[in-house]
């Protein structure tokens, strides 16, 4: 098994420059994402953050609604128009209070292709292996304490239904 | 387990060896106990486990980000006017 890395690939079928656009402009990537950014993505630059609900699911939107306002940052690496889009962040910095600048980043590379039907886009984030061991844990732990959290609302809200 | 017998049959030194180990114990990979001269190393399982859910969960946050993009790029409604 290969811990270092995920790799995703989606179909999309819509035109090179919608998919393009949905990448490198950062209104529209925080949009389906749920971030919004300040200011226009360019190579090189950091790009301070925060959590916001996505606009395009209602049931995510509400995942992340706990998140809201929690600052975030990724570093824009590349830019290739139409073809690569790549970033760096801190994979799932979403604790409060902890400050994640000393550690290590995963890159996160998109690459379009334009096939029969549409764009195959593939996504790939590197890097874990070199993610403390001890941080990847936590952050595990972080998730099931809010699911948690998430059933004991629900178990109050049939209760008093 | 103890030094003497990962290193045996291997021409792997000790010493480099032991490296790995602390390494790998200060991710929190293995633990080392002292035993009288020797050092004695267990694999944490628990910690394996956790990484390797951690992969799987960043990988379903992939899956749902991507469903919200072809959503995005699918639906005219969803861009922006």
């Amino acid at each position: 098994m290969n811990t270092d890395r995920i790799q995703k690939k989606v179909l999309l079928r819509a035109p090179l420059k919608r998919v393009w656009r949905a990448l490198a402009d950062s209104t529209e990537f925080g949009t389906w994402f749920g971030m919004r950014f300040e200011g226009p993505f360019a190579p090189g630059a950091r790009m301070p953050a925060v959590i916001v609900p996505t606009a395009v699911d209602a049931e995510v939107a509400k995942a992340q609604k706990p998140y809201e306002g929690i600052p975030f940052e990724i570093t824009i690496e590349q830019m290739e128009p139409e073809r690569l889009f790549s970033f760096r962040w801190h994979p799932g910095a979403v604790e409060p209070g902890v400050d994640y600048a000393a550690e290590p980043t995963t890159l996160v590379v998109f690459e379009l292709e334009e096939v029969a039907d549409g764009i195959m886009l593939t996504v790939t984030e590197s890097g874990f292996d070199q993610i403390p061991l001890a941080r990847r844990a936590k952050a595990f732990q972080a998730n099931e304490g809010g699911w948690s959290m998430v059933m004991k609302l629900i178990e109050q809200h049939v209760r008093n239904a | 387990m103890s030094i003497t017998r990962l290193t045996e049959g291997s021409r792997v030194t000790r010493q480099a060896i032991t490296k790995h180990l602390r390494v790998m114990e200060g991710s929190g990979l293995v633990r080392g106990t002292r035993h009288g001269r020797e050092s004695l190393w267990q694999l944490d399982r628990r910690r394996l486990e956790d990484a390797r859910r951690y992969l799987d969960r960043i990988s379903r946050q992939w899956d749902d980000a991507l469903l919200r993009l072809r959503r995005f790029v699918e639906n005219p409604q969803d861009g922006p006017p």
